[in-house]
């Protein structure tokens, strides 16, 4: 049975064994909540987590990296 | 009196066709039928060339997408102006139909000026401004005089032209299409679709007047070329309605393009990803996420030599890119802070 876990960075749930899930992993999975999201406060928490995430990666932006 | 002369007129309201069909006579097109059902307007449009058909608020069996798509199937090279009626003004109604390929678009309220100005709009959509539709049509006329050089020389000179161009149109109604300029978009994916025809009839008669010259081999590649632009009209269509999707549920995605041309890679659409991303670069020439997805889309589609240049675009941005330092790595063979800048290596020992 598939073993899943929430990826205390981003909050993906995760299939361990399966998915191969890195901080470019996570901050497309932020990106991509950013995107859709219409709730103006939301959508700037998702903006300083997605910022803070930029800063450890050394990228910077809010466009998606194909993983 | 041919059957072009008549106007279609697509709708499941009895009470809408009546007004339609009186507008319609007003303006001088007497001549005007009726279908309810959306599946066999397709069926009958199919075999018969029309030139326009209203598409009024909606059929019995399809939605005006749908509807929309099917037509612009069954008559893919042919010219057919679509005009869509409709009191539905929300966003998602637009771009679905737009994306679908309507050629017209009269939101309700309408006056009939408002009405009489697409109508005419399908005459000079049919006239395209550039010639080449006109030398196409003679070029047919020549082929069914059996003269097959004057045709051919004709169309030569109508493919050597560039044919970037409905590639251009294209991309410029996509931009219309983000910033809600839905009449621009239209004219542009209508232009970008007008190209597409012209280089099909003229790959088609070019076929055709080798075929009568005996040139089997030349007939055969340039139906070839002609399959080659249909292919092209398929990948629009597929390109537009990944975009539209992107386009309606992204709201605060700062460059669709990437987000495309991430969709077309994953779909192993490589070329058109590829296109895509120019046009992300273009609107964030300093991204470095979208250089290095760039090289994806050139490593994936065998352009090893391309996707080095754009991985050192990204490395330039962000030189601790994780990703593309190991991309830089698997295609140069030697570490970025050893050599930034080493030549393509093809990988040994396989
Ligand atoms: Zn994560």
């Amino acid at each position: 049975m598939a073993k899943f876990s929430t990826c205390s960075i981003c909050g993906k749930l995760v299939d361990i064994d399966q998915e191969s899930h890195t901080l470019f992993h996570c901050r497309n999975f932020l990106l991509r909540s950013f995107y859709g999201e219409k709730n103006e406060h939301r959508r700037a928490r998702l903006q300083e987590r997605i910022d803070a995430l930029n800063i450890r990666m050394r990228t910077k932006g809010n466009n998606l990296l194909d993983t | 009196m041919g059957m072009t002369d008549l106007v279609f007129v697509a709708t499941s309201q009895d009470s809408l066709f009546q007004e339609t069909r009186d507008h319609l006579t007003r303006l001088g097109y007497s001549n005007c039928a009726r279908f309810s059902s959306g599946k066999s307007a397709v069926e009958f449009i199919k075999y018969n060339p029309a030139r326009i058909i209203i598409v009024d608020t909606e059929v019995e069996d399809l939605s005006m997408a749908e509807f929309v798509t099917a037509l612009r199937e069954v008559r893919q090279a042919e010219f057919l102006h679509i005009l869509v009626i409709s009191s539905d003004r929300t966003e998602e109604f637009l771009l679905g139909v737009i994306s679908a390929g309507c050629s017209g678009l009269v939101l309700r309220p309408y006056t009939l000026a408002a009405l009489e100005k697409h109508m005419l709009q399908s005459a000079k959509l049919e006239q395209a401004p550039d010639s080449d539709r006109d030398t196409v049509k003679q070029a047919e006329t020549m082929i069914v005089q059996g003269r097959y050089e004057d045709a051919i020389g004709d169309l030569t000179l109508v493919v050597s032209q560039e044919d970037e161009q409905a590639s251009r149109l294209f991309y410029r109604g996509c931009q219309f299409l983000v910033d809600k300029k839905w009449s621009d978009a239209i004219q542009a994916f209508n232009q970008s679709l007008a190209r597409n025809q012209t280089f099909i009839k003229a790959y088609e008669g070019l076929a055709q007047a080798y075929l009568g010259k005996n040139d089997i081999d030349r007939y055969r590649y340039y139906l070839q070329k002609a399959a080659e632009e249909y292919a092209k009209l398929n990948n629009f269509a597929k390109v537009k309605k990944i975009f539209v999707e992107i386009v309606k549920y992204d709201i605060n995605a700062p460059n669709p393009y990437n987000t495309l041309g991430i969709r077309l890679r994953q779909e192993k659409q490589y070329k058109e990803a590829i296109k895509a991303y120019f046009q992300a670069v273009q609107l964030s020439p300093k991204d470095e996420n979208i250089h290095y997805n760039m090289a994806k889309a050139y490593f994936c589609d065998v352009q090893p030599a391309k996707a080095l240049e754009c991985i050192k675009l990204a490395l330039a941005l962000s030189p601790d890119h994780l990703e593309a330092l190991k991309m830089y790595r698997l295609l140069t063979g030697v570490a970025w802070e050893d050599n930034p800048d080493a030549p393509f290596q093809a990988p040994r020992g396989r």
